[in-house]
């Protein structure tokens, strides 16, 4: 009997061990005193995007690397893909959720901007120090609530947007600034974003 | 703070009997500056009792850091472009500190003469309360990178020298304090460190009892 229960518990500790060991979480959230709920305005890679969905705190989930069998858990991702013969589209995607509410609604918010076909990585990085206005002719906003999507319109501030040259499989950066966005029913305010981007999540070439 | 708490009670017992031979009261003032950042100085003030053994004296001692206000800029952002996309945010870091401490002043040099050099260690408890305010269009704009009021207590340790000169009934002495900070990391990106303050005091030693 004791060996059994010996055998069982092992096996369970195997099991959280293969599914939790070595997990990392590479989000770091520091609340800002300005803003309750929300995370500071940060460029040093906290990977975490925060802002008001019509006054309610809305934040990204967090970023978890390493697991065994777990897969990695990115809380944005940044991707280009083909739009029409003459556009791309630029897609940042955030996925988390409203403050203290896992599985509430939006589950995402995507900023889509349209480039051109030549769009590359050094393009990206020009956007570093800009105020880029988004409405009907440069691209869109897009709240998700499965299965239902809003589009809007706004305003993105990259503080930064940098890459990093020396890595040669895929692509790495860094992105942070602050946005703001009308969904009509749902006003975006005082939105913040920082953080690392690795070969896993930044899909621009 | 109930494990730095308890280990000075330990500090506080595992100290010697005292069954001293001469009591001292000690004020004493100075000023003391950062040695990990150059910005930091303040005066302090303080007392000590000095409980002189045969080979040595015991001390006890709190001190205050005065507090002291440094100014600062950094940048807040807006998404609204009616408006410039940076402004400079008007930073004010108010730092003071406070100090409780049990030492040793171990005679180097001046054993038949008037003139002594002493060396000195301490263990405690240090406070420090740094309190940061930001003066900027709050409603526009966003400050990136922000610091943040820390208010920190622990442990430290100190060393350092002093000069005393006997007088008639009294004692005369000047010492140089070098402290590290309070024990611990601080959770938060501050842009400043905490203080691990150099100190210059002078002070006058009042003899209390003799037996």
């Amino acid at each position: 009997m004791k060996l059994k229960i010996h055998k069982a518990a092992s096996a369970g500790l195997l099991a959280f061990t293969l599914f939790t060991g070595c997990v990392k979480n590479k989000t770091r959230f520091f609340d800002d005193p300005q803003a309750s709920g929300l995370g500071i305005f940060s460029n040093t890679g906290n990977n975490v995007f925060s802002c008001y969905l019509n006054n309610a705190a809305w934040r990204t989930e967090a970023r978890e690397t390493g697991g065994i069998i777990l897969q990695n858990n990115f809380e944005v991702y940044v991707r280009k893909q083909y739009f029409d013969s003459l556009r791309d589209i630029l897609i940042i995607d955030w996925y988390g959720s409203y403050f203290g509410e896992p599985n509430s609604s939006p589950d995402q918010i995507s900023l889509n901007i349209y480039v051109p076909k030549t769009f590359g990585i050094s393009d990206f990085a020009a956007w570093q120090g800009k105020r880029l206005t988004i409405d009907s002719s440069t691209g869109y906003f897009v709240s998700q609530t499965n299965p239902n999507f809003i589009n809007g319109y706004g305003i993105i501030y990259f503080n930064m947007a940098t890459f990093d040259p020396t890595i040669v499989n895929g692509v790495a950066g860094r992105m942070s600034g602050l946005v703001e966005a009308d969904f009509g029913t749902i006003k975006l305010t005082s939105g913040r974003f920082d953080h690392n981007l690795e070969p896993a999540q930044f899909f621009v070439q | 703070m109930k494990r730095t708490l308890s280990l000075l009670l330990v500090m506080v017992v595992l100290s010697p009997k005292l069954s001293f031979s001469q009591l001292y009261i000690e004020p004493f003032a100075g000023y003391q500056r950062s040695q990990n950042s150059s910005n930091y100085n303040m005066l302090n003030t303080g007392v000590q009792v000095a409980f002189k053994l045969k080979v040595y004296e015991i001390l006890g001692q709190v001190q205050r850091g005065w507090p002291q206000t440094f100014n600062g800029v950094d940048e807040a952002f807006t998404t609204n472009t009616f408006l410039p996309l940076s402004m400079p945010a008007q930073k004010t870091i108010t730092t003071s500190a406070f100090t409780f401490a049990i030492g040793h002043r171990l005679k180097l040099f001046g054993k038949k003469t008037k003139n002594s050099f002493f060396l000195k260690l301490y263990t405690g408890l240090m406070s420090q309360n740094n309190v940061v305010k930001y003066q900027y269009d709050k409603t526009n704009y966003v400050i990136l990178n922000p610091d943040k009021t820390i208010d920190r207590t622990g442990l430290f340790i100190s060393g350092g020298f002093e000069y005393m000169r006997s007088l008639k009934n009294g004692r005369l002495f000047i010492d140089l304090n070098f402290s590290s900070p309070p024990i611990g990391s601080v959770k938060y990106p501050i842009s400043y460190h905490l203080m691990s303050p150099v100190t210059l005091n002078v002070g006058y030693s009042i003899k209390i009892s003799k037996k």
